[in-house]
């Protein structure tokens, strides 16, 4: 079956789709779209994507139950790798530890789930240290540590990637409904608040979350992901159809793409992930497929 | 000559005329005796404001230029200056200073909406008298407490005003004088056995009232909330909390979701089934995030109407449909759950139907609407994992466009797909 190819889809639609503003140092460049397995049969209600080396991503097929891997290079997206598991029946975010093992939340089982490399379901993060379970509805892996937005408790806590919680923070409570956190490399963590649309931050060692957003209605409608890469937070707006760049101080940098159908617009998304050679994977859940965007700094 | 009694008359005006007005006269270098008299002469219905019970005191001194420019103006009406700062230099700030409720129309600077800036028949320069104001925007609250048959004798008595501060709170919200229950109190002695009784032996005196009693009046005896939890109803409050009167008799048997599922264990487990639960199912006070566990106005004993509880989180998506100029009927009639199951579903955006062209179809019949194709069989050519329903064209929140189109006009709309006709 033929493998989607890059090469005339970069020719033909490398468009830029929103013009940053002045301030901004960051453009977002359609590239290309992966829209089906290795089979040729559709992604349906993607809502997971990491980005391993290499160019490796993993997807997760949310609507079709399964994990699929492919590996982006040399302008050819070729499709490497097709996982189901039981465990795992409703794959929607995806995470790669240093290992290479994928870390997966299940929507359905409302848990963690660990995939080696070679697709072998490892078992589910099995969190000790905290009373009660966890329903995790976020996480995030930097380094060997486990940031896990905890729906039970409203708090994020923090582990080891085998699930043993270190440190717990308490979210604000009140209107707020959190929908993801993150991490940047100095160890500031991230909550994003979809009703509220904020940013909560919590630096190394602090007690408590405050914002650092000002007035984010303006340019964001529902927050639901944040990835942080090369000092800047991007925020998936899911109801907005876009993608918003801030500062790690929380000013805004840029919005992108926009609602649409077609190569380069967005339906909903809900993860994007960044590569470590300028570009980035979208999960565009109510267009079925993963859509591949060059970052220029 | 004629003249004279009415020049001696706008004399002894201008002479019993505060300073300010004098200042105003000397600014505008008016002819001895103007003021407001001069705009008298144009504005002749003006007599009869003067004629009103309560008239505003710069008016009563004919003082038009207190608050009006006699020749141009930046602001509407003619005003010297912008309406908050023309109320606030003679009035200041009619909020505490650190204000627990504002009045919105006081925080938007309208005082206008209660207030008759040159005179009315009501005291204040109230537009309305009593409940008949607030009723102005408050019309739900106002219309059921006229209809409830378990009255609230201070509303009766007193009006709003007898709970309600007119513009800013510094101890409770919804400009309540205090917050509850030290409000409740101040009537209602807790100390007294039938009290205690009335609430089966539970010391509720510090609790808040209002979770279970309507403060405006109800249809139901005790002015309880018209829709209760059955173990309310029935008086088993042990239900789900400790016994009466011990220790622990308000905490509850379990912990957020894990109560309530002592007896709607079923309906939990068919929200549990689904691929996706909705994150307020799940997340801290589980059930209670949307649900009040005593007593509501609403169906369903959600802690709102169903456009306050979901826009508490949705807010963009209610504001879009407020925005756009086509109405949805069910977002409009705040049935959010025609479309969405507010619990749990296996398609994103929890629609309640397994395709947008059935869902949309339990209310419209599509070929009757349009001959265009929609289904399974008609790809979306933008888009090789998409086929044509009623989300190519339409959104049902609501657009800038009519009928929920997703562009102004049909060309633009149908070349997004149709390219070969694009100009």
């Amino acid at each position: 079956m033929p493998a989607p190819r890059l090469a005339s889809l970069l020719a033909a639609a490398c468009l830029l789709l929103a013009a940053a503003p002045a301030a901004a140092a960051v453009s977002v460049t359609y590239a290309a779209s992966i829209y089906a397995d290795a089979a040729d049969r559709p992604l349906k209600d993607v809502e997971g994507v990491a980005c391993g080396a290499g160019g490796q991503i993993s997807v997760a097929d949310t609507g079709n139950g399964r994990i699929l891997r492919y590996l982006v290079a040399d302008k050819q997206v070729q499709p490497l790798a097709e996982w189901r598991f039981a465990e795992l029946p409703y794959p929607t975010r995806l995470q790669l530890d240093a290992q290479g093992n994928l870390l997966v939340l299940d929507r359905k089982v409302q848990r963690l789930g660990r995939v080696d490399p070679q697709g072998k379901f490892l078992g589910y993060v099995a969190f000790q240290g905290v009373p009660g379970p966890v329903v995790p509805g976020a996480f995030k892996v930097e380094g060997e540590s486990l940031y896990v937005l905890d729906l039970a408790t409203v708090s994020v806590l923090v582990s080891d990637l085998a699930g043993n919680v270190a440190r717990r923070l308490d979210l604000p409570r009140g209107e707020p409904a959190f929908t993801d956190v993150a991490v940047d490399p100095a160890g500031t963590v991230y909550a994003v608040d979809a009703a509220g649309v904020a940013i909560w931050a919590a630096e190394r060692g602090a007690g408590a979350f405050k914002t650092i957003t000002r007035n984010l209605r303006d340019a964001v409608s529902f927050p639901v992901y944040a990835a942080v890469s090369s000092g800047r937070i991007f925020l998936v707006d899911q109801a907005g159809n876009g993608l918003v760049a801030l500062g790690l101080d929380g000013t805004f940098q840029g919005r992108f793409l926009a609602m649409g159908r077609g190569g380069g617009a967005v339906f909903y998304p809900a993860q994007i992930c960044i590569g470590d050679a300028g570009w980035a994977a979208l999960a565009d859940r109510g267009n079925n497929r993963v859509q591949l965007l060059s970052l220029t700094r | 000559m004629r003249l004279r009694p009415a020049l001696l008359a706008l004399g002894l005006a201008a002479a019993l005329a505060p300073a300010t007005g004098r200042a105003q006269a000397s600014k505008y270098n008016l002819k001895p005796g103007g003021g407001g008299r001069v705009c008298l002469g144009c504005h002749v219905t003006f007599g009869d404001v003067l004629k009103r019970p309560s008239v505003h005191t710069p008016v009563k001194a004919l003082q038009c230029t207190g608050c009006h420019s006699p020749h141009t103006s930046n602001h509407p009406k003619l005003l010297a200056a912008a309406p908050d700062a023309t109320c606030g230099g003679c009035h200041g700030s009619v909020t505490p200073a650190q204000a627990k409720s504002v009045h919105r129309p006081v925080a938007e600077a309208k005082c206008t909406s209660c207030h008759d800036p040159h005179g009315s028949g009501f005291k204040a320069n109230l537009v309305k008298g009593g409940r008949d104001l607030c009723a102005t925007c408050h019309k739900g609250i106002v219309e059921a407490a006229s209809k409830a048959t378990a009255k609230h004798r201070p509303l009766e008595q007193s009006g709003c005003g007898a709970c309600h501060l007119a513009h800013g709170s510094a101890q409770g919200p919804s400009l309540l004088r205090k917050a509850v229950p030290a409000l409740c109190v101040e009537c209602h002695r807790v100390d007294r056995p039938a009290f205690l009784k009335q609430h089966l032996g539970y010391t509720v005196g510090k609790k808040d009232c209002t979770s279970c009693h309507d403060p405006h009046g109800s249809s139901r005896r005790g002015m309880l909330y018209d829709k209760v939890h059955a173990p309310v109803a029935r008086g088993m409050c042990n239900q789900c909390h400790g016994a009466a009167g011990s220790a622990d008799q308000f905490a509850t048997k379990a912990a957020a979701s894990a109560l309530c599922k002592g007896c709607h264990a079923q309906k939990l487990q068919a929200m549990m089934e689904k691929n996706r639960i909705h994150a307020p199912v799940v997340e801290g006070a589980g059930c209670l995030n949307c649900h009040a566990p005593h007593a509501s106005k609403e169906k369903g004993l959600l802690r709102g109407d169903i456009v306050t509880v979901c826009g508490s989180c949705h807010a963009e998506s209610i504001k879009r449909a407020e925005r756009s100029d086509a109405k949805h009927p069910p977002v409009v009639a705040g049935e959010c759950t025609a479309c969405h199951d507010p619990h749990s579903g296996n398609r994103p955006l929890l629609f309640t139907d397994a395709t947008v062209v059935t869902l949309c179809g339990t209310c419209h019949d599509w070929l009757q609407h349009s001959s265009h194709p929609m289904g399974d069989k008609a790809k979306d050519p933008r888009n090789r994992n998409l086929t044509v329903d009623c989300l190519s064209c339409h959104r049902g929140h609501g657009t800038e466009h009519k009928k929920l189109l997703l562009e102004a006009t049909q060309p633009e709309l149908c070349t997004k797909c149709h390219t070969k006709y694009r100009g």
